[in-house]
C-alpha cells in the first residue's frame, strides 16, 4: 500500500486556490496522476453537488461527471489517483461519513480551510472495505 | 452487455475498464460480478448484503442504484456504469467531550465572573467553557511538567482532575516542580498538587492517586476519562500510558524534556499515530538519562507543560489545529521551535494493521524497557554503598572507575576514582587491571551497568562490580567529611 503521494507544485497550488476561494463552503476535486511518473500532475476542480443547504458541511462529486472526466483523462495518459476536499473551519481529519464513503486503496486529501487561508493538510488511505484508515504523507514534487 | 468500471474501482475487477456479460438486468450483472470477482463483493456490498452507500449504478444516464430498479430488463445496446459517489461531510464534533455531557453543565454567577475571559472569546464562549467543566482529565506525573499542566487545567476550570504520582517531594524537585514548596518536603506529590488545585478553585473535583503506574492498575486508573496528559519521566510509564489509552480509546497529550530541549505531541487521536508509531522500542536502559540524571533548565518544563495544557484545552473545546500527527520540538537554548510530521505506522504492534498487543497485561513492560536482566546474560554483581564504604575503609585493593561526564564531576568528585567517561571505555580498557576488582560508579547506578556490559562486550575479562544506586545513594554515608561538595 502506498504511504506517500507526490503532487506537482502547480497542481498543489491549484488545489489550494480552489479550496480557499470556495470558503466558507466545502469544495472538492479530482487528483490526476501521470501514469508514467506516478506524480499527481494536474487536478480537476469539481462542482460540489451536495446542494445549497448542505454545501457548508458536505460535498458530493456527481458520479456521471467523474465518469466523463476519467474517460477523458485516460485518453491523455492520466488516471485518477484520488480526491481532495475541504473542511471549512474544521480539522483536516476524516469524519464518520468521509470514512464510510472511502474507496479502499484510493488516496484522499483533506484540507482545513479558515477565514484567513489554509490550515492543516492531510492525506489518508483505507486498506480494506471495513478496514482501518492510515495517514499518507504528501510531497510537493 | 457492456459494463464500465470506474478507474477508482478497477483494482477489484482485475484492472479491467470494460467487461462483457450476457446478463440482462442489474441484478444479474451484480450476481455475475460477484462470481467472477469475489474480491469485489466486499467493496460493492456491506456485511448485510446492501449496496454500499458510495456505489452508484447507471444504465446510460439513468441512475439505477436503488434495489427496486435492479430487476428491470436492460436494452441490448445499453452500457451499464459502475461508479463511486465521492462524498463526505465535515467532522461532527471536534471536541472530545460528548454533547450530552456538555449540555448537562450549568454555571453559577461566580463561575460566569471567574471564567469571563474565556467566555468573551468567540472560539470558546459558553459552549467551550461548558466542555471544559464537563471534562475529566488524568495527569500522569506531578513533577515538573505536571506542575504547569495541573495549575493551568485547574485555572481554566477543568471539572475533574485526577493526578497520579507515587513519589514524595524531595529538595532537588523544587528547582522546577513549582507546585511543591519547601513546606511540602517529604509529603506525597499528589498532596501538594491537591492543595494547589484547592487554592485555585474549590469547585474542582480533584482525585489523588498516590500509586505507581503498573500494567495491572493503569486501565482502572484511566478508563472512563476523556484525556490523559503524560507528564512522566520514564519509558515504562510512557508505553503503559500509550497502550492503555489506545485500548481504552483515550487520546494522550505527551510532553517530555531533557536538559534544554522539549517535545510535545498528541497520540491516539482521530486515527492519528500512537507513541509506538513514533518510538517502536525504547533505547537500552541507562543510555538516555531521565531528568533526574540528565538535568533540565528550570523554566523549560513550564514552557512544555503549558503547551500540553493548551493542547488539552483545544481538544476539549474542539478548536484550532493541534499536534496529532505532528511533533513540536523546542530548543530553549537556541530558541528553535520545529514542527515535524509524525505518521501512523501500518506495522505498529499496537495500532497498525495486524496488532499483536491486545491488552496491557499481555505485554512485558519490564522486559521491553530493559528493566529486567535477561537470564542468559551474566548477572552484574554490585556493592551497596555500605559495602563499598567498608572496602574503602579497609583499604582493600581495587580500582574505582567514575563513568560520569566532566560537568557532573564538577559538582562532586569521588575520591581516588579514575575517570573514564562511558564513551571512551572500550578504547581505554587497557588502563584497567584485570587482576584487580574494578568498581564502576555513576550518579544513579544505571549507566555503570551499561559500562560493565560495554566492557564485557569489548572482551574485558577482569572482575567488575557496580555501585548500586550510584553516588546519590552513597553521598549520605561518606561525603559529609570529604569536603567534596562544591
Amino acid at each position: 500500500m502506498i504511504d506517500t503521494v507526490s503532487i506537482s507544485k502547480r497542481a498543489y497550488a491549484a488545489i489550494m486556490l480552489h479550496l480557499k476561494n470556495a470558503y466558507p463552503y466545502e469544495a472538492c476535486g479530482i487528483l490526476l496522476e501521470d501514469k508514467k511518473s506516478g506524480t499527481v500532475e494536474s487536478i480537476s476542480s469539481m462542482d460540489n453537488s451536495a446542494g445549497e443547504d448542505l454545501k457548508r458541511s458536505h460535498y458530493l462529486i456527481d458520479p456521471i461527471a467523474l465518469y466523463r472526466l476519467e474517460t477523458e483523462a485516460e485518453s491523455r495518459g492520466m488516471t485518477v489517483a484520488g480526491f481532495y476536499h475541504s473542511h471549512p473551519d474544521k480539522e483536516a481529519i476524516l469524519s464518520r461519513e468521509d470514512k464510510l464513503n472511502m474507496i479502499p486503496g484510493i488516496f484522499y486529501m483533506v484540507v482545513s480551510t479558515k477565514r484567513f487561508g489554509i490550515g492543516d493538510i492531510k492525506g489518508y488511505i483505507k486498506d480494506e472495505p471495513d478496514g482501518k484508515v492510515y495517514s499518507v504523507a504528501i510531497w510537493e514534487a | 452487455m457492456n459494463v464500465y468500471i470506474s478507474a477508482t474501482l478497477r483494482n477489484f475487477f482485475g484492472r479491467n475498464a470494460r467487461l462483457e456479460t450476457d446478463a440482462k438486468s442489474i441484478k444479474d450483472i451484480l450476481n455475475w460480478l460477484k462470481d467472477e470477482y469475489p474480491e469485489a463483493e466486499k467493496v460493492l456490498f456491506d456485511e448485510n448484503g446492501k449496496l454500499r452507500s458510495f456505489i452508484r449504478i447507471y444504465a446510460g444516464d439513468e441512475n439505477r442504484s436503488s434495489e427496486d430498479k435492479w430487476e428491470k430488463a436492460l436494452s441490448e445496446d445499453s452500457e451499464v456504469l459502475l461508479l463511486p459517489a465521492i462524498a463526505g461531510g465535515a467532522p461532527e464534533n471536534d471536541s472530545i467531550i460528548p454533547e450530552e455531557r456538555r449540555k448537562a453543565v450549568a454555571f453559577d454567577d461566580k463561575e460566569i465572573e471567574r471564567f469571563g475571559r474565556h467566555l468573551m472569546l468567540k472560539d470558546i464562549g459558553v459552549k467551550g467553557q461548558k466542555r471544559i467543566k464537563a471534562a475529566r482529565v488524568v495527569v500522569a506525573g506531578a513533577g515538573a511538567l505536571g506542575s504547569a499542566v495541573i495549575q493551568y487545567l485547574a485555572a481554566a476550570g477543568v471539572g475533574t482532575i485526577k493526578v497520579v504520582d507515587f513519589d514524595d517531594v524531595a529538595l532537588e524537585n523544587l528547582q522546577s516542580q513549582v507546585i511543591h514548596t519547601t513546606r511540602d518536603l517529604n509529603r506525597p506529590k499528589v498532596a501538594s498538587a491537591k492543595d494547589i488545585v484547592r487554592n485555585i478553585n474549590r469547585g474542582i473535583n480533584f482525585e489523588a492517586e498516590n500509586t505507581k503506574l503498573e500494567a495491572d492498575n493503569i486501565v482502572d486508573i484511566i478508563d472512563g476519562y476523556d484525556l490523559v496528559i503524560d507528564c512522566t519521566d520514564n519509558y515504562k510509564a510512557r508505553y503503559l500510558i500509550n497502550d492503555a489509552a489506545y485500548l481504552c480509546g483515550i487520546p494522550v497529550v505527551f510532553g517530555a524534556i531533557y536538559q534544554f530541549e522539549g517535545q510535545v505531541t498528541i497520540f491516539n487521536h482521530n486515527d492519528g499515530p500512537c507513541y509506538r508509531c513514533a518510538f517502536p522500542a525504547p533505547p537500552p536502559a541507562g543510555l538516555v538519562p531521565t531528568c533526574a540524571e540528565g538535568g533540565a533548565i528550570s523554566p523549560l518544563p513550564g514552557i512544555i507543560g503549558s503547551i500540553q495544557a493548551n493542547e488539552a484545552l483545544k481538544l476539549i473545546i474542539g478548536i484550532g489545529d493541534h499536534l496529532s500527527g505532528k511533533i513540536l520540538t523546542v530548543d530553549s537554548l537556541y530558541l528553535r521551535f520545529k514542527l515535524l510530521e509524525l505518521k501512523k505506522e501500518k506495522e505498529c504492534l499496537l495500532c497498525g494493521a495486524h496488532p499483536s498487543i491486545k491488552g496491557v497485561q499481555d505485554f512485558d513492560y519490564e522486559d521491553f524497557c530493559g528493566l529486567k536482566q535477561p537470564e542468559e546474560e551474566i548477572p552484574i554483581e554490585g556493592f551497596t554503598p555500605e559495602e563499598l564504604a567498608k572496602r574503602i575503609e579497609n583499604e582493600d585493593p581495587m580500582t574505582i572507575v567514575d563513568v560520569r561526564e566532566p560537568h557532573e564531576r564538577a559538582i562532586q568528585r569521588f575520591p581516588n576514582a579514575i575517570v573514564i567517561p562511558i564513551g571512551q571505555l572500550a578504547r581505554r580498557m587497557n588502563e584497567l587491571d584485570p587482576e584487580q576488582d574494578t568498581i564502576f560508579i555513576c550518579k544513579q547506578g544505571m549507566r555503570s551497568i551499561l559500562a560493565i556490559n560495554t566492557l564485557r562486550e569489548a572482551g574485558y575479562k577482569g572482575p567488575m562490580y557496580n555501585l548500586k544506586g550510584g553516588i546519590d545513594a552513597m553521598k549520605d554515608i561518606m561525603f559529609s567529611h570529604e569536603g567534596a561538595w562544591l
